[in-house]
């Protein structure tokens, strides 16, 4: 049986790395937030759900975003790269 | 408590989503992957869809939650409304009201609310103007003395009673009060709520102590 070679992963860089454990924390604590105002619906939680819970999970999820999408752009310009190489030892 | 939230449809659903984040993103913390495309996968949910989908539910839950008696008189200069509306064998217009199946858990909203267009809106932000007021000036005050000091913002409007009671019914128009005040009720500058028709709702805050 023959497969395909799984594509190589880039690596992230370790600064990307801390980040996205950063955004998972995050993620994390405004889901703390978030059951604690779903739990005791008191003004105190339902108030830091609504403000710093959604605060916390939205920066979470800017910083996913940032990573994965540099994290795509880096694979793609690679994978364009290989494929060139590829295509210029053929010709050659 | 269990029963409680799994009677809600929405908090069952929000704690649901939760916890699956809580899952996902643990996972990624403890077993530290590479980011291939199955664990940008997997974050998306625990990061991204997961959350919003708990903060969507766990906002409407919370705006409901907003509305209860129980929210209302969590701050305990409110205790003493709040236990006069639970009270079944008090005769003041505001347990009167929550006796009624209309007003019930959500009395105090019920009647404290703006209606209209953007009455939610107003509602809340004076909500937040409760909040306010509550942790700078109230939050150590005796039960005797905010009993003396808290007092309605502006006059209780005749508009949310006629939201309900809507002047033109017969039995209304029956009682000769109603009748010969008419025009001054729907405009406003006679209350419903005033000494020597109705009375205040909550009779207990006004006056010397009980």
């Amino acid at each position: 049986m023959t497969g395909k070679p799984a594509p190589a992963v880039t690596p992230l860089s370790r600064r990307a790395t801390i980040a996205l454990r950063i955004a998972a924390v995050l993620t994390l604590a405004g889901l703390a937030l978030m059951v604690w105002s779903i739990l005791v619906p008191t003004p105190l939680p339902v108030m830091l759900a609504m403000t710093t819970g959604q605060g916390l999970g939205t920066t979470a999820f800017a910083i996913y975003l940032l990573i994965v999408l540099r994290h795509l752009r880096r694979d793609l310009r690679a994978a364009k790269q290989a494929s060139a190489a590829a295509s210029s030892e053929n010709a050659g | 408590m269990v029963s409680w939230i799994f009677s809600n449809p929405l908090l069952a659903a929000a704690l649901g989503c939760a916890g699956a984040s809580a899952l996902l993103v643990l996972w990624y913390l403890v077993r530290r992957p590479l980011l291939t495309n199955a664990t940008k996968l997997v974050l998306l949910a625990g990061i991204g869809v997961l959350p919003i989908m708990t903060a969507a539910t766990g906002n409407v839950a919370g705006f409901e939650a907003t509305k209860t008696r129980r929210f209302c008189s969590s701050c305990h200069v409110m205790t003493p409304y709040g236990n006069d509306s639970s009270d079944p064998t008090s005769k003041t217009l505001a347990a009167r009201h929550a006796r009624n199946a209309a007003f019930g858990d959500e009395n105090c909203y019920t009647c404290h609310a703006d209606y209209g267009m953007y009455g939610t809106i107003i509602t809340k932000l004076g909500g937040l103007r409760h909040v306010y007021e509550y942790t700078l000036h109230y939050r150590n005050m005796s039960l005797e003395e905010a009993r003396a000091t808290i007092h309605i913002r502006k006059p209780f409007p005749n508009s949310t009673c006629i939201h309900c009671h809507s002047t033109t019914g017969p039995l209304w128009d029956a009682v000769p009060e109603h009748a010969s005040l008419l025009d001054r009720l729907r405009d406003g500058s006679v209350s419903c709520a005033s000494a020597g028709c109705h009375g205040p709702a909550h009779p207990f805050s006004k006056g010397p102590p009980p």
